[in-house]
C-alpha cells in the first residue's frame, strides 16, 4: 500500500502537470494568437506589410500610414474548435511497444474578439497617424473531461462503473489595448517609408481550476467509516503590464514590399493565489494550502521581418512571407530560440472575390515540472522541455460589402502532435489507500496494479484546431 | 492653299495623335493628366502594373471603374502600344512553362534529374550539333529517335527548325514532340546569361510503414515468458519512444544554384531530414559538409577535335554510364527501370544536388566527349555511414591490418595496450616483429543508409540505455547491440573511368570501372552458417529462420574472407549500344573483382543485362533480359528489377529478432536490385484514336537467392470514344511460385482497375477510379494445432485477401496560373498494400482507411511558383485485427481479450515548396 508520503507526491504531480500541460493548461503563455487580421490570417499569417487592412496595425505599427487611407476601422472574431485526444502508449502480448490509443477526446469550442481604429493624414510627401487597437494575445480558455472507469469485465453486456471524473476548467486571456503612431515618408507613388511605434497595456485575468470528483457509484462501495478523498486546485492570477513595439515598412516600387518589427522582451506583473484541497481520509488529514503569488512574468523579444512581392500575373496576386524569430531563451535557459514561418499568397480569381493560401510553421515551448527524488531519497524537482511545431494550412476570402467596407474571412486548420505527462495519474484511484484495506472494493479484476506513468510511458497528445476568423473591415 | 490646307490638317492630326497617352508607358502622372479620376487612373495604372499590359484599348474594360462612357472617352485621348517582350529568358519561360511544371511534377519520380533537364529546356542544345548520348538523355526519346536526327546531320543536312525536325525520316512523334523543346536550330533562344533557381521545401512527412514498424520494436529483456520476472512496459525502450519520433519534424530542403548559360554552373543543397539538425542548428564548420554542393564548367564547342565538349566538376555530382549496372549513384530504388520513355537514364557526368547522401560523389569529375570516342574520369572522397561492429559500450570494433579484432587491454599490467586474440586464446601485444598491435581499421558489416541520421553520441547513449535493459534479465545470445549504424564512419576514396568509342552512328561501345578504396574500414560479413549469430538476439530463432533468403545478406561485399584480402571494391564492366532499322539494342556486362583476375570475364560474381527497343509510329516492344549474381553487390548499380535487395530477407520479415532492428535499413532504403534473372517484355500501341494498349508488360523472373519463380502482367486498355471522355481498364497478375507448392511464399495477385476520366473545359478534368485486388496464398494447416497427421483439422489462416479502393481526383485550373488539385481516397486492405501516385509522389497504403489531399499550385509571377499540399490519412492499423484473436496470457488479463477500439492513424502532412527562377 502506498504512504501517506507517496500520496502526497502523487497529489504534487497531479498538480505540476495540470498547471503545465500544454494546450489544456499553459499557466505561461497560453495559446498565442499570431495575427487578428483575417486577411493575414487566410494568408498563413503573413501580414507584417500589409497596407489593405486596418487591423494590420496591429502586427506592424508602421503600416498604419503605409496604408495611405486617413480613417480606418475592424471588428474581428476568431473562432476556434479544439480537439485534444490522449493516448496512453499499447504493449502487445510480447511486451513491445506497438502503439497509442485514445484514452481521452474533448472538443471544445472557443471565442474571442479585437478591433482596432485609426486615422492618419498626409502633409504633402509626409504622413501622420494616430491608432488605437485592442485583441487578445493569449488565451487560456481550455476544458478538459476524463472519466475514470474501472476493470469490469465487459462480457455479458456489463458496464464498467465509473469512478471518478476529472475535470480541468480554465478560463481567461491575456488582452492587449495599444496606442500606435506611424511617421510616412513618400517619395514617390510607390515609394514610401514608414516607421511605427506601439505603446500597449497588457492586462489578463487567467482561473485555473482542476477538481477530480468520485462518482456516487464509487462513495456507494466505500463504508460510512471510509472517505474518497475529492481533489481541488484552484488558479486565479491577473497580470499586467506595458510592452513596446516599433515597426517598419517600406514599398519599394510597384513590386517589393519590405517590413520589420521588435518587440523587446516584457516583464508583467502576475499576481494572484493558489488554492489546493485535497479531502481527508483514513488517518489522513485534510491537506489544504492557500499561497498567494506575486512574480514576474515574461514575454520573450520577437524579430519579424517580411516582405510583399507583387508582380504582374493574369489574376491580381500579392505573395507575402514573414519570418519570425522569438528569443524563447529569455524566459528559460533550457529553451532555444525558434525561428516561424509564415508565408500566404492572395488571388483576385475574379474582381473583388480574391482567394487567399497560406502556411505557417510555429514553434512553441513548453515545460514540465516534476518532483521526484534522488538516489538519497530526497525530494527533487525535474524539469522537461520540449518544443512543439504547430504548422497550419489557412484559406479565406473575401466579401465586398460596399466601397470602402468588406468582410474577410480567413479559415485555418492546424495541428500538433507531442508528447505529455498523464494529467491524472493512477495511484490516486486506489481506494486500497483510502480503505486501508488489502483488496479493492471499486475495481472488480483485483489483478490491476495501478501506476503512475512517467516520462517512460507518456501520453501522446494530438491536437487539432479548426480557426475561422472573421473580420469586418473599413478604410477611407 | 487646299494643298496647304490638306498638310496643316495631316499635322494637326499627327500633333492629337502625338498628344495621345500611350496606356502601356504613361506613368501615374500621365494618366492622371487625363480626363478621368484618381481612381481610374491609378486603376489603370495598376491594371497595366500588376495584371497585364493591354493589347487593345478595349481591354480597359476589365477594369470595374472603367464604364463604357469613359471608354469612348478615351478612345480619343489614349494609344496602346505595341508591347514586345525583349526578355529572352522571359520569353523562353513562357514557352516552356507547360514542359516546366510537368517536369517540377516529376521531380518526386525522378530524383535529382528535374534540375538537369530544366536547364536544357531553358538553355537547349544546338540540334545539329548534338551527340548520341545527348539525345538519348531525355525523356521519351529513343534510340532510334536519336539516329533519325543524326543520320541528317550526318549527311549534310542541316535542321532548320522545328518543322524540319518533324521530317526527319524515323523519328517517331512522340520523340519528336519530346525533343523539340530541348533544342535549338540556329540561334539560340536565350544568350549566355546569369541564371538563377532558388528553392525552398518544407515537409512534414510520416515514416513510411516499413520504418514506423522497425522503430518501434522494443528491446526487452529476455525474461518475458518467466511468471516471476514482471517485464515492465517503457514506451522509451524502442526507437520511437526513446527519440520522442511522435513529434512533428519537418524536412526542410534549401537548394540554391546559378549558372552563366551552360557554361559556369554553381550549385548548394541542404537536406535536413526528419530527426537531422536543421541548416540554423549546425556548426558552420559542418554547413559544407553536411550539404551538397558543386562548381562546374561546361562548353560544347571545344576547340581542337570537331563537335567536342568537355565537362569539368568539382563537389558532388552523379556519374551514370550503360544501363546503370556499374555505376548510377543514387540512394533511391525504382522498379522496373528500364531506361526508356520516363525512366531515363542522364548518361555521363551531370551535377548533384538530389537528396542522395550516402551513395553520392564529392569530389572531381572531367568528361571529355566527341562525335567518335569520350573519356570521363572521376574521383570522390566521402565519408559513408556504415552498419559498424560495435561492442557493448557502443565502440566501434577496431581491426589491425591482418584482419585481427583488436580489443584494448584495461586489467593487466598492459593497462591501455592493444592486443588481439590469438587461435589459443592468448592475448598477443605485439606482432612477431616486435611492433605493437595496432587497429586503425573499423570493422563494417556493410555501408547503410540510415532512416534516423542523429550524431554517434546520440545513438550511443540510446543504444546503452538499450543495452541495460537488454542485459538485465537472462542473456540472450546476443546480449548487447552488436550492430549500428555510425554516421560518416568511413571514408570511401573512390575513382573511376568511362572510355567509349562511337564506331558507327548510333552504336557505342564503352568500359567502365571504378575502385572504392577503404583504408580506414574492413568489412567483415560473416559466412551463411555464422550469420545468424551476428544478426540475431536470440538463439531461439536460429533454427526458425534458416532460409535461403539469408544468402542475400551473406554474400555482401566483404574486403576480407578466408579467400582474398583487399581494402577496396572494384567493378569493373562493359557496355554498348546499336540501332539497326527501328531497332535498338542495348547491354551492358558488370563484374565485381573479389578472387578473380580483373580483367578476365565470369570469374567473378556478375550482372548483365541486354535489351532491345523497337519503335513504329503508335507501337513499341521493349524486351529486357538481366541477370544478377547473388554476390554481386555494387552500391553504386542501379538497374532493372522487380524488387529491391534483401527483399523477403530477414531484414523485411524478421526485424523483431535483429539484435538492432536498425539492421533493417539495409532493406528499407535498399538501391540495389535483387539478383534476379528474368526476361521483361513492354509494349505499347495505339490502334487508332479510340483505342490504346496503354503500358502493357510481361516480366518472367526467377529470385537467384532462392529460385521462387515469378510472373507478372500488367495490361491496360483505355476507350476514348469522344475526346472529352476516357475509359480506362488496367489488369495485373502476379504469380510467385517454387517448385514445392506448400511453399508458404506462394501466391497469385490479381488486381482490376476501372477509371473513367472527364475532360472538362479548360484543362480541368475529372476521374473516378475503382481497384479491386485479390491475394491468394496456400491454407497453411500448421498455423492451427499440432502440424500432426490427424490434428490439424482445421485449414485456417489466410488464404484469400481481398482489398479495394475507390478514388475521385479532381484537377481544376482557376486560370493558367492557379491551378487545384485534389482526391479522396477510400481503401480496404485486408493486408493488401495499395498504392496511389498523388500529385507529385507514390503514397502506400495498409490496411483500411481513407486519405484527402489538396494542392495549390500558383504561378505567382513569370519567375516563381508556389505549391501548398494538405494531406490527411486516417486509417486503422493492424493491430487492432490481431488483438481480436489476443487473448493474453498475462494472469492479470486471463480469458479477458483486450479490444483496443481506437487504434487508429490520422497524418497530417503538410508540403509547401517555394521556387524562384531568374
Amino acid at each position: 500500500m502506498l504512504s501517506n508520503k507517496s500520496l502526497i507526491l502523487i497529489c504534487m504531480l497531479i498538480l505540476a502537470s495540470a498547471l503545465s500541460a500544454w494546450s489544456v493548461t499553459d499557466t505561461y503563455f497560453g495559446n498565442p494568437f499570431s495575427t487578428f487580421d483575417a486577411r493575414s490570417f487566410a494568408m498563413g499569417g503573413a501580414g507584417l506589410f500589409n497596407n489593405k487592412s486596418a487591423f494590420g496595425i496591429a502586427d506592424n505599427p508602421a503600416n498604419l500610414t503605409l496604408m495611405h487611407k486617413t480613417l480606418g476601422f475592424s471588428v474581428n472574431t476568431y473562432l476556434n474548435r479544439n480537439e485534444d485526444n490522449r493516448s496512453i502508449p499499447l504493449y502487445n502480448s510480447f511486451d513491445n511497444y506497438i502503439d497509442d490509443s485514445v484514452y481521452s477526446s474533448n472538443i471544445n469550442t472557443f471565442d474571442n474578439y479585437a478591433l482596432s481604429a485609426f486615422f492618419a493624414h498626409r502633409f504633402g510627401e509626409r504622413g501622420l497617424g494616430l491608432g488605437f487597437y485592442y485583441k487578445p494575445v493569449s488565451n487560456f480558455d481550455a476544458n478538459y473531461k476524463e472519466e475514470v472507469r474501472n476493470n469490469r469485465n465487459t462480457d455479458n453486456d456489463v458496464y464498467p462503473e465509473k469512478i471518478a471524473v476529472n475535470k480541468i476548467d480554465n478560463e481567461g486571456s491575456l488582452n492587449k489595448t495599444a496606442f500606435v503612431t506611424s511617421f510616412a515618408y513618400g517619395l514617390s507613388d510607390y515609394v514610401d517609408l514608414n516607421l511605427g511605434i506601439e505603446y500597449a497595456l497588457l492586462k489578463g485575468d487567467i482561473n485555473q481550476e482542476k477538481t477530480i470528483r468520485w462518482t456516487d457509484w464509487a462513495i456507494s462501495q466505500v463504508d460510512e467509516d471510509h472517505h474518497l478523498p475529492d481533489l481541488t486546485a484552484i488558479n486565479d492570477y491577473e497580470l499586467s503590464g506595458e510592452q513596446f513595439k516599433i515597426g517598419a515598412s517600406a514599398l519599394l516600387g510597384t513590386r517589393i514590399g519590405l517590413a520589420a518589427t521588435f518587440t523587446p522582451g516584457t516583464i508583467l506583473d502576475k499576481k494572484g493565489t493558489e488554492y489546493y484541497k485535497r479531502d481527508a481520509y483514513l488517518n489522513t488529514a485534510m491537506d489544504s494550502t492557500y499561497i498567494s503569488v506575486n512574480e514576474d512574468y515574461k514575454l520573450p523579444s520577437q524579430v519579424r521581418f517580411g516582405f510583399v512581392y507583387t508582380p504582374r500575373n493574369v489574376v491580381r496576386t500579392e505573395f507575402n512571407m514573414d519570418i519570425e524569430y522569438v528569443a524563447y531563451s529569455e524566459i528559460n535557459k533550457r529553451y532555444d530560440d525558434v525561428v516561424n514561418f509564415y508565408a500566404g499568397v492572395e488571388h483576385q480569381v475574379v474582381n473583388f472575390l480574391p482567394l487567399r493560401l497560406g502556411f505557417q510553421a510555429v514553434n512553441n515551448w513548453y515545460f514540465t515540472t516534476e518532483e521526484g527524488i534522488d538516489e538519497n531519497n530526497n525530494p527533487i524537482t525535474l524539469y522537461h522541455t520540449s518544443k512543439i511545431l504547430t504548422p497550419m494550412f489557412t484559406g479565406g476570402s473575401s466579401i465586398k460589402i460596399m466601397d470602402n467596407l468588406k468582410l474577410d474571412l480567413g479559415f485555418g486548420y492546424t495541428w500538433r502532435e507531442y508528447e505529455a505527462l498523464d494529467m491524472f495519474t493512477d495511484t490516486y484511484y486506489n481506494d486500497k489507500i483510502y480503505t486501508g484495506s488489502s483488496t479493492y472494493v471499486l475495481w472488480p479484476n483485483s489483478h490491476i496494479t495501478l501506476i503512475d506513468r512517467g516520462w517512460e510511458n507518456p501520453d501522446k497528445v494530438r491536437e487539432n484546431n479548426i480557426s475561422l476568423n472573421a473580420g469586418l473591415n473599413f478604410t477611407w | 492653299m487646299k494643298k496647304l490646307l490638306i498638310i496643316l490638317f495631316v499635322l494637326a492630326g499627327l500633333s492629337v495623335l502625338a498628344a495621345k497617352v500611350d496606356l502601356n508607358t504613361a506613368s501615374l502622372a500621365e494618366l492622371m493628366q487625363l480626363p478621368i479620376t484618381e481612381k481610374q487612373a491609378r486603376d489603370i495604372y495598376e491594371y497595366r502594373e500588376f495584371v497585364k499590359i493591354f493589347d487593345n484599348i478595349y481591354e480597359l474594360k476589365q477594369i470595374p471603374s472603367i464604364d463604357q462612357e469613359t471608354l469612348d472617352h478615351l478612345k480619343q485621348l489614349a494609344v496602346v502600344s505595341i508591347y514586345v517582350e525583349t526578355d529572352e529568358a522571359a520569353v523562353r519561360r513562357e514557352e516552356i512553362r507547360d514542359l516546366m511544371e510537368r517536369v517540377d511534377s516529376n521531380e518526386g519520380a525522378s530524383e535529382g534529374m528535374a534540375d538537369v533537364w530544366e536547364d536544357y529546356l531553358m538553355t537547349p542544345q544546338n540540334v545539329n550539333k548534338m551527340l548520341f548520348d545527348d539525345l538519348m538523355s531525355f525523356p521519351n526519346v529513343s534510340g532510334i529517335d536519336a539516329v533519325a536526327v543524326l543520320k541528317r546531320i550526318a549527311q549534310g543536312d542541316t535542321i532548320a527548325d522545328t518543322r524540319d525536325l518533324r521530317n526527319s525520316t524515323g523519328l517517331s512523334y512522340y520523340g519528336y514532340t519530346n525533343l523539340r523543346s530541348y533544342v535549338y536550330y540556329k540561334e539560340p533562344p536565350v544568350k549566355n546569361r546569369l541564371m538563377c533557381d532558388a528553392s525552398l521545401l518544407y515537409y512534414t512527412r510520416y515514416f513510411e510503414e516499413g520504418q514506423y514498424d522497425m522503430l518501434h520494436e522494443s528491446f526487452l529483456r529476455n525474461d518475458y515468458n518467466a511468471a516471476d520476472v514482471t517485464v515492465p512496459h517503457l514506451k522509451t525502450n524502442s526507437y520511437w519512444g526513446y527519440f520522442g519520433l511522435d513529434e512533428l519534424d519537418p524536412d526542410l530542403m534549401l537548394k540554391l544554384r546559378m549558372r552563366y548559360g551552360n557554361n559556369y554552373k554553381l550549385g548548394f543543397m541542404n537536406y535536413k531530414a526528419k530527426g537531422e539538425e536543421d541548416l540554423l542548428n549546425t556548426q558552420a564548420e559542418d554547413i559544407l559538409t553536411d550539404s551538397k554542393w558543386y562548381a562546374g564548367y561546361e562548353n560544347n564547342n571545344m576547340p581542337g577535335l570537331y563537335n567536342s565538349r568537355v565537362k569539368v566538376y568539382a563537389g558532388n555530382y552523379r556519374a551514370t554510364f550503360g544501363e546503370g549496372l556499374v555505376m548510377e549513384n543514387t540512394d533511391y530504388y525504382s522498379a522496373r527501370k528500364t531506361g526508356f520513355g520516363f525512366s531515363k537514364r542522364i548518361l555521363g557526368i551531370t551535377p548533384d544536388l538530389s537528396r542522395t547522401q550516402e551513395y553520392s560523389l564529392r569530389g572531381g569529375a572531367v568528361e571529355y566527349t566527341t562525335p567518335l570516342f569520350g573519356v570521363t574520369a572521376f574521383v570522390s572522397v566521402d565519408d559513408k555511414d556504415a552498419l559498424t561492429y560495435v561492442d557493448k559500450y557502443g565502440n566501434a570494433i577496431m581491426r589491425d591490418e591482418y584482419g585481427n579484432d583488436i580489443y584494448t587491454d584495461t586489467l593487466s599490467v598492459n593497462n591501455g595496450h592493444q592486443y588481439y586474440v590469438d587461435e589459443n586464446g592468448q592475448h598477443i601485444y605485439n606482432y612477431e616483429d616486435g611492433t605493437a598491435v595496432q587497429g586503425d581499421k573499423t570493422k563494417v558489416f556493410s555501408l547503410i543508409n540510415p532512416t534516423l541520421r542523429y550524431d554517434d553520441d546520440t545513438m550511443l547513449e540510446a543504444e546503452q540505455y538499450f543495452n541495460s535493459e537488454i542485459s538485465a534479465g537472462m542473456p540472450y545470445a546476443m546480449n548487447y547491440i552488436n550492430l549500428a549504424a555510425r554516421k560518416d564512419i568511413v571514408q570511401e576514396k573512390l575513382w573511376g573511368t568511362h572510355l567509349q568509342v562511337n564506331p558507327f552512328l548510333g552504336t557505342k561501345l564503352g568500359f567502365t570501372t571504378y575502385t572504392a578504396i577503404y583504408d580506414d574500414a574492413h568489412f567483415v560479413v560473416p559466412g551463411y552458417n555464422n550469420l545468424l549469430p551476428t544478426v540475431l538476439r536470440d538463439s531461439y530463432y536460429y533454427s526458425k529462420l534458416v532460409k535461403n533468403m539469408n544468402a542475400e545478406i551473406s554474400n555482401l561485399y566483404s574486403t576480407q574472407t578466408d579467400k582474398y584480402t583487399r581494402d577496396y571494391r572494384r567493378v569493373i564492366g562493359f557496355d554498348g549500344q546499336t540501332v539497326i532499322g527501328n531497332t535498338s539494342l542495348q547491354g551492358e556486362y558488370a563484374e565485381l573483382s573479389v578472387d578473380g583476375e580483373d580483367l578476365k570475364l565470369g570469374d567473378d560474381p556478375k550482372a548483365y543485362l541486354v535489351s532491345a527497343h523497337t519503335q513504329f509510329e503508335n507501337l513499341y516492344f521493349i524486351t529486357l533480359f538481366r541477370n544478377y549474381d547473388v554476390d554481386f553487390d555494387n552500391p553504386y548499380s542501379n538497374s532493372f528489377s522487380e524488387h529491391e535487395r534483401f527483399e523477403d530477407t530477414i531484414l523485411e520479415k524478421n526485424i523483431y529478432a535483429l539484435t538492432n532492428p536498425t539492421i533493417a535499413d539495409l532493406y528499407l532504403n535498399s538501391n540495389q536490385s535483387q539478383p534476379e534473372r528474368g526476361v521483361y517484355f513492354e509494349t505499347r500501341y495505339k490502334f487508332n484514336r479510340y483505342f490504346t494498349i496503354g503500358r502493357s508488360y510481361l516480366d518472367l523472373w526467377e529470385r537467384l537467392t532462392d529460385g521462387r519463380r515469378s510472373a507478372r502482367f500488367q495490361s491496360e486498355l483505355e476507350f476514348r470514344p469522344i475526346y472529352q471522355l476516357a475509359m480506362r481498364l488496367r489488369y495485373k497478375n502476379q504469380v510467385n511460385r517454387y517448385d514445392d507448392d506448400a511453399e508458404r511464399g506462394v501466391s497469385k495477385t490479381n488486381e482490376y482497375t476501372l477509371a473513367f476520366r472527364t475532360f472538362l473545359s479548360n484543362r480541368d478534368f475529372f476521374e473516378l477510379e475503382y481497384r479491386y485486388n485479390t491475394v491468394w496464398s496456400p491454407p497453411y494447416t500448421s498455423l492451427t494445432y499440432p502440424a500432426v497427421e490427424g490434428e490439424n483439422s482445421m485449414a485456417a489462416a489466410q488464404t484469400l485477401m481481398i482489398g479495394d479502393y475507390i478514388a475521385v481526383n479532381y484537377t481544376h485550373y482557376f486560370n493558367k496560373s492557379l491551378k487545384m488539385q485534389g482526391s479522396f481516397l477510400y481503401w480496404f486492405g485486408h493486408g493488401i498494400s495499395h498504392w496511389d501516385w498523388e500529385d507529385m509522389e507514390i503514397d502506400f497504403m495498409g490496411e483500411k482507411g481513407s486519405k484527402a489531399w489538396i494542392a495549390f499550385t500558383s504561378r505567382i509571377s513569370q519567375n516563381m511558383y508556389l505549391n501548398l499540399k494538405f494531406k490527411n490519412k486516417t486509417y486503422q492499423d493492424k493491430e487492432i485485427n490481431i488483438r481480436n484473436y489476443n487473448v493474453s496470457d498475462d494472469p492479470t488479463l486471463l480469458d479477458d481479450p483486450v479490444y483496443f477500439q481506437r487504434v487508429e492513424h490520422s497524418e497530417n502532412t503538410i508540403r509547401l515548396s517555394i521556387d524562384y527562377r531568374y
